[in-house]
């Protein structure tokens, strides 16, 4: 894909993201942003989840090395794992937007039928419903170890409101070393969240192909490097990013 | 039933709407990003005089007056009920009810009160086996993925039963299958079960994949550094 001037999103593990130089290819490639299962940051929650691969893995290396290559982070973290108390949304919000992750998503733990979680949470009594419809990770399905399920849930409903909050978007964004790179991340994340009403519009207008090359300018990179694969897009953010400011 | 042979099939796949779609939390942008590449890499497998139509029902109102022979219905944990509210309105009208997908391979006996027939696992094997059933009327009640998996040979995804200018993200692309990883709180293992748990596209068929999609910008749903290192081919062919 090297050389096809693309530019692409897509997801990664947390040691795929650390493993050789898997990254700066697919960067080099013209990768963008990446989603990331961070799940949690707590090792004992790792461990019993079977998620061996995040153990003993360091989110910070992670983070910044994806930063240092202008790679965009959408984090995803699950709360009510466990190892969990009531710290832990606090905690994970203020390490997402301490460490620059640009957009997250935050999970209730919902233990679907067919998995091992699932089976242990039955066999330990800890399932309270079978209405699927509350499966969908917004409610609490199943009683957590050490939350009660009503914290569980207020404390999820903080998280999305503290991390979308705009000063939260602002000190995430200052993370970042260039202004370019500062920039990006501020549109990225606020246009995500904050723009709800002109979304919207674009979907009533079944316009939303049009919204594409905006997005491929926003996109772009904003790392230093060798002249020959800076993309033409480049200056179409750059006037994206004149107009906007 | 009467064989159909090799009369044309009016076939219809179906994404029921996932119930928090729909509620107060709703945002719909959030639900109009990717379009249903599953059911478009299903309806790949018809043959060229079928008709088949994709209808998404987070993008766009359903139809239900209309008098398909087949219906496919993919099921998750949250549009459970909603699709099995529309297979029993579709078998009431004559079709033949398939239901398929995650939900459905974790709890087939749910399902099978709704359909004629199920899936369990992934579909490139199981439904090409299926559709050769049927138009010799003799389709069976579940279809088991097992061995034999790949994606090699597989025909391409009919993006042309997808209707670009409702989605955010119409480049959506899948390359691999499943994940090497065995996480307890996934589907992953219980989805894939009895067969290959993770296996990948030839790297030529993904960058043919790749060369349909106009404009420049592409989203992999899949884990691209694991993508990456087992075809690493891929990102370095220019």
């Amino acid at each position: 894909m090297k050389g096809m001037g693309r530019l692409f999103q897509g997801a990664a593990t947390v040691d795929s993201i650390l493993r050789g130089d898997l990254i700066e290819r697919a960067a080099e490639a013209g990768l963008r942003s990446i989603f990331v299962g961070f799940e949690t940051l707590a090792p004992e929650n790792l461990r019993r989840s079977n998620k061996r691969q995040n153990l003993g893995r360091d989110y910070k290396a992670v983070a910044d090395r994806l930063h240092s290559l202008g790679i965009m982070i959408n984090g995803s973290f699950v709360f009510g794992m466990d190892d969990d108390r009531e710290d832990v949304f606090r905690r994970t919000v203020d390490w997402a937007v301490e460490h620059g992750i640009t957009t997250a998503t935050f999970h209730i733990q919902t233990p679907y039928p067919g998995t091992a979680l699932y089976a242990r949470m039955q066999r330990e009594g800890r399932m309270l419903t079978r209405d699927w419809n509350l499966f969908d990770t917004r409610h609490v399905v199943y009683r957590p170890a050490q939350l009660k399920p009503e914290v569980l849930k207020e404390g999820y409903d903080w998280a999305n409101q503290e991390f979308y909050r705009w000063s939260s978007i602002a000190r995430a964004s200052l993370h970042h070393g260039t202004l370019k790179h500062q920039a990006k991340h501020f549109f990225y994340a606020s246009g995500w969240k904050k723009f709800e009403p002109v979304w919207d519009l674009m979907i009533r207008m079944r316009q939303l192909t049009h919204v594409t090359p905006l997005l491929e300018g926003v996109l772009s990179k904003v790392t230093s490097a060798s002249a020959k694969s800076k993309l033409p897009v480049t200056e179409k953010a750059d006037e994206i990013l004149k107009v906007a400011v | 039933m009467i064989a159909p042979g090799n009369r044309p099939l009016k076939a219809k796949f179906i994404l029921p709407a996932l119930t928090e779609a729909t509620d107060p939390y709703w945002r719909p942008i959030k639900y109009s990003l990717f379009p249903p590449l599953g059911l478009a890499t299903l309806a790949a497998y018809l043959s060229q005089d079928d008709c088949a139509v994709i209808e998404d029902e987070h993008v766009q109102p359903l139809t239900f007056d209309d008098t398909p022979d087949l219906v496919i219905i993919q099921v998750y944990i949250t549009n459970a009920y909603r699709a099995y509210k529309l297979a029993d309105h579709y078998r009431k009208r004559g079709a033949f009810v398939c239901l398929g997908g995650l939900h459905v391979t974790s709890l087939p006996e749910e399902a099978i009160a709704h359909a004629d027939t199920i899936f369990l696992g992934p579909g490139e094997q199981t439904f090409p086996q299926f559709l050769r059933d049927f138009r010799a009327g003799a389709p069976q009640r579940t279809y088991i993925s097992t061995s034999g998996r790949t994606l090699e040979r597989i025909p391409p995804i009919r993006r042309d039963l997808i209707q670009r200018r409702l989605y955010l993200v119409p480049n959506s692309i899948v390359v691999t299958r499943g994940c090497p990883q065995h996480c307890d709180f996934c589907y992953k293992d219980a989805f894939f079960q009895g067969g290959r748990g993770f296996y990948t596209q030839r790297v030529d068929d993904a960058l043919a994949e790749i060369n349909r999609l106009p404009g420049r910008h592409l989203y992999f749903l899949d884990d691209i550094c694991w993508a990456i290192a087992a075809s690493p081919k891929l990102y370095l062919k220019a």
